[in-house]
């Protein structure tokens, strides 16, 4: 009988390894998705740099606010609203993050890149983010691409304010001619 | 006595086989996909879903997600849709160094009809030498309304997040 007994029990430990393997196999490649859409704006969609209340010339080394109280005013120490030139608003099913990117200057006399690391060098600016109730010292690098969320977790329906600035190159301009940038919001869900 | 020995294989088979499916699961359907889209304001800009998980993925394998775009302007717009280096990635998740080459766009500039829905193919495609940058790796497809020809822009993106088999 105990004959019996062990050779049933390999015969089970065969169909049960069979049985295994064909599980593992057959757990694939699967995809899920949340029944979620993501929709945000942002506004106003143009920026001058001290163009807000200046006369849109800009001179090197400078640091410009994209702040109706005025182009080369910082915030205060916790941002107002009224501080901020720009508002989003999140028109999505879901919480999202933002973030801020901004690219080269390009197309003028005023070229400069993106440092990445918010400060200005001979051919490169600097650039941060910030968002009403913030405190400012926190404000956040503004990259050409990879910047850190500058608003986690806005809610649906959400307002909110926000600006950023710009620190100019440190060269002299090689003539008048304006150069632009494109500043990216991106949207994404939490 | 007799009754109690043959019962014996069979309990071990069947506790056996309850542990394998706890441990390895029961729902392995490859390619499943669970996309659903709720329809939000006509008038915005949207696209959906805002994330996607895809699990189990094991090199040379491909799949293919969708990307709901919607158009919420009043004419017909273009769209550009594309791998986008992700920001921030989720904890646990490595960032996609160098995979953009996996990722190919069904349409990369789609133009949307008036308060138009579309759906963009997504083809996520490792060849099987490829090492994955990490057992978890996040990238993003970026969806930018190329009517916006001012400075300040917006960009909706949809996060691809990866798990390695």
């Amino acid at each position: 009988m105990k004959k019996k007994i062990i050779i049933a029990s390999l015969v089970l430990a065969v169909l049960l390894l069979s049985l295994v393997s064909t599980v593992v196999s057959a757990t694939d490649i699967t995809i899920t998705a949340t029944p979620s859409y993501v929709s945000f704006s942002s506004a106003p969609t143009t920026w001058t740099l001290n163009g807000i209340t200046g006369d849109s010339k800009i001179d090197v080394n400078t640091t410009y606010y994209a702040n109706p109280l005025g182009d080369t005013t910082a915030p205060s120490t916790t941002v107002a609203d009224g501080e901020c030139q720009f508002t989003w608003t999140n028109d999505s099913s879901v919480n999202i993050n933002i973030y801020v990117d901004c690219g080269s200057f390009t197309g003028g006399d005023a070229d400069m890149t993106n440092s990445g690391t918010g400060s200005n060098g001979a051919t490169t600016y600097g650039a941060y983010a910030w968002y009403s109730g913030m405190t400012y010292a926190n404000k956040v690098v503004v990259k050409s691409s990879g910047s850190s969320a500058l608003y986690t977790t806005t809610t649906p329906g959400e307002d909110k304010k926000w600006g950023a600035e710009i620190l100019t190159r440190t060269d002299a301009w090689t003539g008048g001619t304006s150069s632009t940038a494109t500043m990216t919001i991106t949207a994404t869900e939490v | 006595m007799k009754k109690k020995r043959v019962l014996i294989p069979v309990i071990i088979a069947v506790v056996a086989v309850i542990v394998c499916i706890i441990i390895f699961g029961s729902n392995g359907n490859e390619n499943s996909n669970n996309t659903t889209s709720i329809e939000p304001s006509s008038n915005n800009n949207w696209v959906s879903p805002g994330k996607i998980f895809v699990e189990n993925y094991v090199p040379g394998k491909g799949v293919m997600l969708e990307v709901q775009i919607h158009n919420g302007n009043p004419t017909p717009t273009e769209f550009s849709v594309g791998y986008r280096y992700p920001d921030q990635v989720a904890e646990g998740y490595s960032k996609p160094t160098g995979v953009s080459d996996w990722v190919q766009i069904g349409e990369r500039f789609p133009v949307i009809e008036a308060h138009g829905t579309y759906t963009v193919p997504v083809w996520l495609h490792m060849p099987s030498t490829a090492k994955p940058p990490g057992n978890k790796w996040e990238f993003w497809i970026g969806v930018i309304d190329k009517s916006q020809t001012d400075t300040v822009i917006t960009e909706l993106a949809v996060r691809i997040l990866v798990t390695m088999k």
